[in-house]
């Protein structure tokens, strides 16, 4: 895959899952496009996913796949929405793989 | 019940000693590419009796080496005495 | 597809940082978590280093292997070991480690590995 193009014609480069190639080049700017990219909305409830999931990151250097997503949501955010029914009606399909390109974080590794 | 074990290295201070300290009775050694230099550098005939110790044939010979005649417990296969082996235990695990 | 879930032994007996091994063994952990296995992770001989504290790999532009490690409960690997011996011999001690983890002698790991259906050591 190229490259993302934001509206201020900045382009930021992707790899080929559509992925930032450089976690530095996020930004909320550049997650509302990576968002549009899925077709995706971004509403509060996806940004604090999303900010969950960089802060986890930053913190052990991985990106979860669906069942370690979905207890670190119950850990920071609480049971209602530690639940996989909650993240995948924010995340249709897949929303590990969906988040984590949100975030800016690598495509994670073992999720199938 | 019982681990193959298996060295493909020579790693004199840390792969066959961390590997005899965990052995259990029953379990066998076998010794593959580099790791067939320990039969002419460790104390392999040293083994107790409850440990078997296999050297694979080809690797020993490819590299100009034979058993030691003293080594009561230790014994050649070739690839086939290889692939029973890995059968014939209950997992296999290598200390590479 | 239900399965009877397999016991695994992970063995991570490798620095952290001088190879890739530390790093591919952790992957293989993650990786097998996800089917729901039952997971133990050991630390032996120089794989011991892999849980020292303070580790600032961002120095030599790694990634920090001890801070992946202390997010093993979310992946649900609960059972994490070290070799009591092969601390001692590197002068470290359990309370001085980067997570929790249960002290094992030989005999620990010889059953350990003899209950495992699998057993990877790297």
């Amino acid at each position: 895959m190229s490259d993302l193009l934001l509206p201020d014609h900045r382009r930021v480069p992707l790899d080929r899952d559509g992925y930032l190639r450089k976690l530095d080049d996020w930004s909320p700017q550049v997650a509302e496009q990576l968002a549009n990219s899925v077709a995706v909305n971004m509403t509060s409830a996806h940004w604090e996913i999303v900010e969950v999931l960089r802060r986890f990151y930053q913190e052990s250097g991985l990106s979860p796949g669906m069942r370690p997503l979905v207890k670190l949501v119950a850990r920071e955010l609480g049971a209602e929405k530690g639940r996989s029914i909650y993240l995948m009606k924010l995340f249709p399909g897949n929303p590990a793989l969906l988040a984590s390109k949100i975030a800016g974080l690598p495509r994670p590794t073992n999720c199938f | 019940m019982s681990t193959l074990h298996i060295i493909n290295k020579q790693l004199p201070a840390q792969g066959l000693s961390a590997c005899l300290r965990v052995m259990r009775p029953g379990d066998a050694i076998l010794l593959i590419e580099d790791g067939v230099y320990l039969c002419a550098t460790e104390p392999i005939a040293a083994l107790p009796d409850t440990v078997h110790c296999h050297v694979l044939q080809e690797d020993l010979q490819a590299r100009g080496l034979a058993l030691p005649v003293a080594a009561d417990n230790c014994q050649m296969v070739n690839y086939t005495g290889f692939v029973t082996l890995v059968c014939s235990h209950s997992r296999s695990l290598g200390w590479c | 597809m239900e399965m009877t879930p397999k016991t695994l032994t992970f063995i991570a007996r490798s620095t952290p940082y001088g190879s890739g091994r530390a790093k591919a063994l952790l992957d293989m952990v993650l990786s097998a978590a996800v089917f729901d296995q039952n997971i133990n992770l050991l630390f032996m001989d120089d794989g011991v280093w892999q849980l020292a504290r303070d580790q600032q790999p961002g120095m030599i532009d790694a990634k920090d292997l001890s801070a992946a490690l202390g997010a093993l409960p979310l992946y649900e690997v609960n059972n994490v070991y070290v070799e009591a011996r092969a601390l001692h011999e590197r002068g470290l001690t359990l309370d001085t480690l980067a997570v929790t983890a249960i002290p094992c002698d030989d005999a620990h790991i010889t059953a350990l590995i003899a209950q495992s259906d699998q057993v990877f050591a790297l």
